[in-house]
């Protein structure tokens, strides 16, 4: 692929989660009012060897990645938002459908994966997808296990309308599943838009 | 169509805005005592390379809305009354507020109903007097400010500047995005 200006036009956030929830189809989140911006984050420990000081590594050992995912709603689904902001509070015990329930927190130390494979029913992430329009030329973006990690999530209300400016953390998570847990493969992102 | 030389003729305002309002028909504002001001706002973003220094080898469309300048001499007093109450978001009579931060258009189509919760925005049409090309502007407001009402033993010349912008109901138009979004048109509404 030779070089060009890379643009990847305006982006719907769409997100899907667990079995029996509002958000077990794919839904639409919303739309932003400035770009999302993905920050992937890769964590690494240095090595020292005594023969090369205490300031540079003889080698450098690589220890997974985590990505943030920067989005400012302006036009968006407030139904949709709140069952994910359940679900990042641990996902509600009380009933099935964790609408309008937003501010209800489940129990601390409750496990957002629970060993199960995602859209399972007792796995509270979200799969976030990053849709761009019909006329443009770049792939979705989607990180299928991610959660809202408060840094921020700031929802301004009064009279000019509301920005909700929030952040996804997306982790390579690995279900249990009759295997052992290993980071081998696991998939922080991936261009395939869920269905 | 060859090259003339392009005269509109005398140019009569009409407006038609929401289906519950005082113009919710097509109604006559006037006539004006000089030309109509159209101009149009292109937004584009310049992409900076160090290669090129200052000067962009490459250049965004990013959309572009209207501004449409006219003094009415010949007008309706309550039409234009009632276009000022929407550009309030809908003020429930001439003089009043609407609702802080109410929305104009409210996800609503064209001329939808709603009372202080429906489309504010208005047709803002230009019918040449000779024939020629008409003009339409389908989502306009009242934007001069501040607005100017001269009263005195003389006639009343009242300057006023509309705003027209490519409303959408749903900004994200299945994927297609500001893609064919209408900011106006050569056919007069009805």
């Amino acid at each position: 692929m030779a070089r060009s200006f890379v643009v990847y036009g305006p982006m719907l956030v769409k997100v899907k989660g667990r079995f029996g929830s509002a958000l077990a189809n794919l839904q639409e989140l919303g739309l932003t009012d400035q770009e999302i911006r993905v920050t992937p984050r890769g964590t690494y420990r240095d090595i020292k060897v005594d023969d090369y000081g205490d300031q540079i590594p003889a080698e450098v050992m690589w220890n997974l990645a985590d990505c943030r995912i920067r989005i400012r709603l302006v036009h968006y689904d407030a139904v949709i938002l709140n069952a994910c902001i359940a679900e990042a509070f641990g996902g509600n015990t009380a009933g099935v459908n964790n609408l309008g329930l937003d501010g209800v927190l489940n129990a601390g130390g409750t496990l957002m994966g629970n060993g199960y494979p995602l859209f399972n029913a007792k796995n509270k992430f979200i799969s976030l997808n990053l849709i761009p329009t019909n006329n443009s030329s770049q792939k979705p973006y989607r990180f299928p296990t991610t959660y809202l990690d408060s840094q921020p999530l700031d929802i301004p209300l009064g009279s000019e309308r509301t920005i909700v400016d929030l952040s996804f953390r997306a982790i390579p998570y690995g279900s249990l599943a009759n295997v052992e847990v290993t980071s081998l493969n696991k998939v922080l992102w991936d261009h395939t838009a869920d269905s | 169509m060859g090259r003339t030389y392009y005269t509109n003729g005398p140019t009569m305002v009409l407006v038609k805005g929401r289906a519950d309002s005082a113009i919710g028909a097509l109604s006559q504002l006037g006539l004006t005592d000089s030309p109509i001001r159209i101009d149009i706002d292109y937004k584009n973003l310049e992409i900076q390379v160090d290669a090129y220094g200052q000067v962009p080898p490459e250049v965004q469309g990013m959309g572009m809305l209207a501004r449409i300048q006219m003094t009415l001499v010949h007008f309706d007093a309550t039409v234009l009354a009632t276009c000022i109450q929407e550009a309030n978001a809908g003020a429930p009579a001439e003089g009043q507020l609407g609702m802080a931060g109410q929305l104009m258009g409210n996800g609503l189509p064209r001329f939808g109903a709603g009372g202080a919760n429906g489309n504010h925005y208005i047709g803002l049409n230009l019918q040449s007097a000779i024939g020629n090309q008409p003009w339409c502007f389908l989502y306009s407001m009242l934007a001069n400010n501040p607005a100017q009402f001269p009263l005195g033993a003389e006639r009343s010349l009242v300057p006023l500047t509309w705003l027209a912008i490519p409303y959408s109901a749903d900004p994200w138009n299945a994927g297609q995005a500001s893609y064919g979004a209408t900011l106006y048109s050569h056919v007069l509404d009805q």
